[in-house]
């Protein structure tokens, strides 16, 4: 992405805001567990603390280290951020359960602003990044998807298209368990591929991937 | 007690800062742009004001500008937070009147220390 300096600035920001909002959060958390309010939760809330304070350091390094041509990572970004993203809501998902379980209502409440904060970066990460070049569909293509709508109480064939990987998990685990058959794949491209090999009654498509034209002339037939 | 206003427009963040500052003695009231942070300041007569740079409408520059201008509200210490870095972002705040400034991510003891700085004391002399 070839960037001026007033881009820059802005894009900083945007990925500064939910993460400041992260550690923050974390830091208020982390507070009420060193003053014996908040019981069992420190060493996770450690944890989470850290990986916002090394997603800061990467936004700001690969903000800060344009490339020639103005040119910022972002594929760097997304890549490496992909892992931290993952534990921070993972982390606050499992405290948020355990703030549940002890009717920590405000607690809970700031751990589902942290686990918010943690998917606007994701998405924003992933908005940013383009996916690789990949060959549209022809109408052949499209023609071979099933558009068949199930009636009630039917199983079917869903394909699941999410980048992270416990979305993916805990969604087709879900489907499975309620009779479908189902495959993940984790990025636009190789939905595309499966969907030309097999038949697929669903696409499940990740909100990052929305935004992708080639996979929304997947999803146009469907929608008449 | 003393009174802090905070002029932040993200939800989020003047939650936070908000609930922190009160954590630690102060009392904190709260507006989302320029224009009601500039009534406010009249109204709650504020000990100190803290104001976020870049807010909708009147930004916090010119906010400081025009409460700087003003009699009753010219001797409250302001507190400029920006998410900048730049030394200009700091420049700026510091020529239209702010007697400090401090960027996010917000450092809270950092950020306590200017404000008892300028207070003179803690939260409750």
């Amino acid at each position: 992405m070839t960037t001026d300096r007033t881009t820059l600035n802005h894009l900083r920001h945007e990925l500064h805001t939910p993460l400041n909002h992260i550690i923050g959060y974390s830091e208020m958390l982390l507070e009420s567990a060193s003053e014996g309010s908040i019981v069992g939760m420190e060493p996770r809330l450690r944890e989470l603390h850290e990986h916002a304070q090394q997603l800061m350091l990467l936004v700001d390094e690969v903000l800060g280290r344009t490339r020639k041509d103005n040119e910022i990572d972002l594929r760097r970004l997304s890549t490496e951020a992909s892992g931290p993203i993952s534990s921070i809501i993972a982390a606050a998902d499992e405290l948020k359960a355990q703030a549940q379980q002890t009717a920590a209502v405000e607690v809970g409440q700031d751990l589902e602003r942290i686990a918010s904060a943690a998917h606007t970066l994701h998405t924003m990460i992933a908005d940013g990044v383009s996916a690789p070049p990949v060959a549209p569909l022809t109408d052949a293509d499209t023609a071979r998807i099933a558009v068949v709508p199930l009636p009630t109480g039917e199983t079917g064939n869903i394909l699941v298209v999410d980048d992270n990987a416990a979305n993916r998990e805990m969604l087709s685990r879900r489907l499975a368990r309620a009779g479908h058959r189902v495959q993940v794949v984790a990025n636009g491209p190789d939905a595309l591929t499966l969907l030309r090999q097999q038949p697929i009654d669903l696409v499940l498509l990740g909100c990052a991937h929305a935004a992708d034209e080639r996979l929304r002339s997947v999803a146009a037939p469907h929608h008449r | 007690m003393k009174k802090i206003l905070l002029i932040e427009d993200n939800e989020l963040n003047r939650d936070m800062l908000s609930r922190r500052l009160q954590k630690r003695g102060y009392e904190v009231v709260t507006a989302v742009d320029g224009e009601t942070g500039i009534t406010m300041a009249q109204a709650e007569a504020p000990a100190l004001i803290l104001m976020d740079v870049s807010l909708p409408g009147i930004d916090g520059l010119e906010a400081t500008r025009r409460l700087k201008a003003a009699p009753q509200t010219r001797h409250i210490p302001i507190v400029a937070l920006t998410a900048h870095t730049m030394a200009s972002d700091r420049d700026k705040a510091l020529a239209v009147g702010c007697d400090d400034f401090d960027t996010k991510p917000i450092e809270l003891p950092r950020l306590l220390e200017k404000i008892e700085t300028l207070l003179g004391q803690g939260p409750r002399a």
